[in-house]
């Protein structure tokens, strides 16, 4: 896909795909699916059936299954709930997949209209849970520690992903008026905005301070930014949150204004890249299958393609086409059975590349010696497991194709069962 | 069922840069391709003949490892073959089979199979062999004794052996200018200088080795040859010689850089390099043995897990957020 020029010497330089014309729109008349799906951010529980009826009617932009922990989603369709599943996402983590059968005309929740031009802080965290962009803005503002810096996101931060830019291109002014209801929202010192250079310009009548990032991955990974432009480093093991600054797409701030003008934010802004790499960006209804997006765009999959819900360094594979695009799917990549390089089980030669390619400085030859025998106690006292910051390159570069990345991801996750054991057994 | 659509899943990236052991193997054979055509035309048939066998005994000697210890067949990566190549280039062509027999075993089983294959090597498999055979077989590695039935058009004794019997005077009978295009007796493949050099810079614009260890190496060589010039010309050799000669340059970029057994960060690969050929320097003016290219390599590899233990700090190590 992006392959290695012959003659190269030194770190992959990977670039970002920078919109040129300023005003490239979406694509936006994709019909309504039959059936759309969405996740609430709870296993299913005898508590959730009870609540969330088959058969229950619910309305565009309704609070869907409010409960006294406040776990709720904002409903993208009018139509009747057909389904309640278990649904175990990436790294295990369960949620319930909400299957909801739509009816063709839309109703708008009262509740949610009322909003406009009245968000303030004190609703804002009531009704609105899910945005586009941000599957989880309730968190973003109700915080324990609150935020001192906040960082919009108007630029995407994988390869061949442009939803963003175009967010930032072409709904300027609610991005604009977006970023004044969320300083209203949130009290921070400090506001930015990410964009490339091409886009940059029309920020800066905002009320955000404007960072012009180089368009080379992994230029726009929370950790990169924090280091190379707020001079702040996440401690290792943390997110950028823990350090006491968030991040957020560009598209969530946008969709704010969208509620303030009493509009329901159930679009997402998506990049389609088909199996030739040619990138499109489209507007789609939250909960839509991404069959029905594909179909839509006339791009055919076959039997062993690979469909990639997000990016090509961070997405994650999907293994049904009925999965649905949400809050926070910013791209779906298809590549064909011919184009997917597989992983092997060479052992690692000690090449040296991925060292080279990392940006976070992980010894990552020596670790993944230790991941590849389980060692992960030692792999994230000694060698620095917990530093990285999930960029991928280290599996893009690697001589052997091992799966470095999902070594590491693996080992996080198993470490931090460790400790979390370790701790509730002490 | 049969017909059902299936999608293929994995872990993130989805991508890759294309890169593979394969290919990189097959890079190291076409760099070192020059050296080893002008090796043929020096030294005619017997030279391809010794280069083939080689690299078709460290293949078969890798396939019956593989055999033996039930894994998966390994030559198709090709790295067995680079050995192999490795091992030819360094050997005159007069070696007879039996050593090459030997030499390739002491290289795929002692110095790769043993320690777990490709990647687990802590020593360069051809180096070390060339090591064992040297101790071993003296007549066999003298390139004078090898060489001896030859008729060069060009000054014929090795170099380096004239350096340690008749001392440096000797050594003008050399031009620089036919030591640099390989107008020497030594090595099928180590004694092409410019190709070597050449084939180098191919694998330096490749990618596959860092400019890092070579460059260090020969500044290594050239610093160290130059103070013992300085203090006593008419006793040691000049640092162009040095570098000329022996096997200097086919260590620099083909034999230091050898994956598995060099360090991956900036300082250590520089400390390598420079360490290798301070030591190079040192064995062949003040040791017993004629080139100390060889055993310079293998002390510096057995140095590389402490060397690469200087590494940078990584992203957010030591940081905590009160």
């Amino acid at each position: 896909m992006i392959k290695k020029p012959f003659f190269s010497i030194g770190t992959p330089k990977l670039k970002y795909p920078v919109i040129k014309d300023l005003n490239p729109g979406f694509e936006e008349g994709i019909p309504l699916s039959e059936m759309v799906t969405v996740y609430l951010n709870k296993p299913c529980s005898p508590a959730i059936e009870e609540a969330l009826k088959i058969g229950d009617s619910v309305k565009t932009g309704q609070r869907v299954y409010y409960d006294n922990e406040g776990s709720y989603f904002l409903s993208p369709v009018t139509g009747t709930i057909s389904s309640l599943e278990e649904y175990i996402g990436y790294l295990g983590v369960k949620y319930t997949s909400v299957s909801i059968k739509t009816e063709p005309e839309d109703q708008e929740d009262e509740e949610l209209k009322e909003l406009s031009g009245k968000l303030s802080a004190d609703n804002a965290a009531d009704f609105l849970a899910t945005l586009p962009g941000c599957s989880d803005f309730k968190s973003f503002i109700k915080r324990k520690y609150p935020f001192d810096t906040i960082v919009i996101e108007g630029a995407d931060d994988d390869l061949l992903v442009s939803a963003s830019q175009a967010v930032v291109d072409g709904q300027t002014e609610d991005l604009l008026e977006g970023i004044k209801i969320l300083t209203k929202l949130v009290s921070v010192k400090n506001i930015f905005i990410t964009a490339f250079p091409g886009s940059a310009q029309k920020l800066y009548d905002g009320e955000a301070r404007v960072i012009t990032v180089d368009p080379v991955y992994p230029e726009l990974l929370p950790e990169m930014i924090m280091k190379k432009y707020l001079k702040r480093t996440v401690p290792a093991g943390q997110k950028a949150e823990d350090a006491g600054v968030g991040f957020i797409r560009a598209e969530a701030v946008a969709a704010l204004n969208l509620v303030n003008k009493g509009e329901a934010p159930v679009k997402k802004a998506v990049t389609v890249i088909d199996k030739t790499g040619s990138a499109k960006n489209i507007k789609v209804r939250i909960g839509t299958p991404v069959k029905d997006v594909l179909s839509y765009l006339n791009i055919e999959t076959a039997h062993g393609d690979r469909i990639v819900s997000g990016g090509p360094l961070k997405g994650q594979s999907i293994y049904s086409e009925d999965t649905p695009v949400l809050w926070d799917t910013d791209a779906v990549l298809v590549q064909a059975a011919g184009d997917i390089s597989s992983c092997q089980d060479n052992p690692c030669i000690n090449c040296g590349e991925c060292v080279r390619a990392c940006p976070a400085n992980v010894p990552v030859n020596m670790l993944v010696r230790l991941l590849e025998n389980g060692l992960y106690e030692e792999a994230a006292r000694e060698y620095d497991m917990l530093s990285c910051i999930e960029c991928g390159l280290c599996s893009y570069v690697c001589v052997s194709r091992i799966p470095v990345f999902h070594y590491i991801m693996l080992g996080k996750t198993e470490y931090l069962k460790l400790r979390s054991m370790e701790e509730s057994n002490a | 069922m049969l017909n059902q659509k299936l999608l293929v899943s994995s872990h993130a990236p989805f991508c890759h840069n294309g890169t593979s052991i394969r290919g990189r193997s097959y890079d190291i054979i076409l760099a070192s391709v020059p050296a080893v055509i002008v090796g043929i035309s020096k030294f005619h048939a017997a030279a391809l003949a010794v280069v083939a066998f080689s690299m078709a005994w460290a293949m078969i000697w890798e396939l019956i490892m593989n055999k033996a210890m039930k894994r998966p067949i390994s030559i198709g990566d090709g790295n067995a073959a680079v050995i192999g190549l490795m091992f030819a280039m360094m050997m005159p062509a007069t070696t007879p089979w039996w050593t090459i027999i030997i030499g390739t075993f002491l290289a795929v089983v002692i110095g790769k199979q043993i320690f777990g294959g490709i990647g687990c090597n802590p020593l360069n498999p051809a180096v070390l062999a060339i090591a064992v055979l040297m101790l071993s077989w003296k007549g066999v590695m003298n390139f004078d004794q090898a060489l001896v039935n030859y008729e060069f058009d060009f000054f014929a004794p090795n170099p380096l052996g004239q350096l340690k019997s008749f001392g440096v005077l000797l050594t003008g009978a050399y031009s620089t200018h036919d030591l640099f295009w390989g107008m020497q007796a030594g090595g099928i493949g180590s004694s092409s200088g410019f190709w070597l050099i050449l084939g180098g810079l191919y694998l330096f614009l490749r990618g596959h080795i860092r400019w890092e260890i070579p460059a260090a190496f020969l500044i290594g060589v050239f610093v160290t040859a130059l103070i013992f010039n300085i203090a006593s010309p008419e006793e040691y050799a000049g640092p162009v010689f040095h570098i000329l000669t022996g096997y200097t340059l086919i260590g620099a970029f083909f034999l230091l850089t050898e994956e598995s057994s060099s360090p991956v960060n900036f300082l250590p690969m520089i400390l390598f390099g420079l360490l290798a050929g301070v030591m190079t320097v040192l064995m062949r003016n003040i040791g017993v043995y004629i080139d100390g290219t060889i055993y310079a390599i293998l002390l510096v590899n057995t140095a590389n897990p402490l060397l690469d233990k200087i590494k940078p700090k990584a992203l957010g190590k030591g940081a905590y957020y009160a």
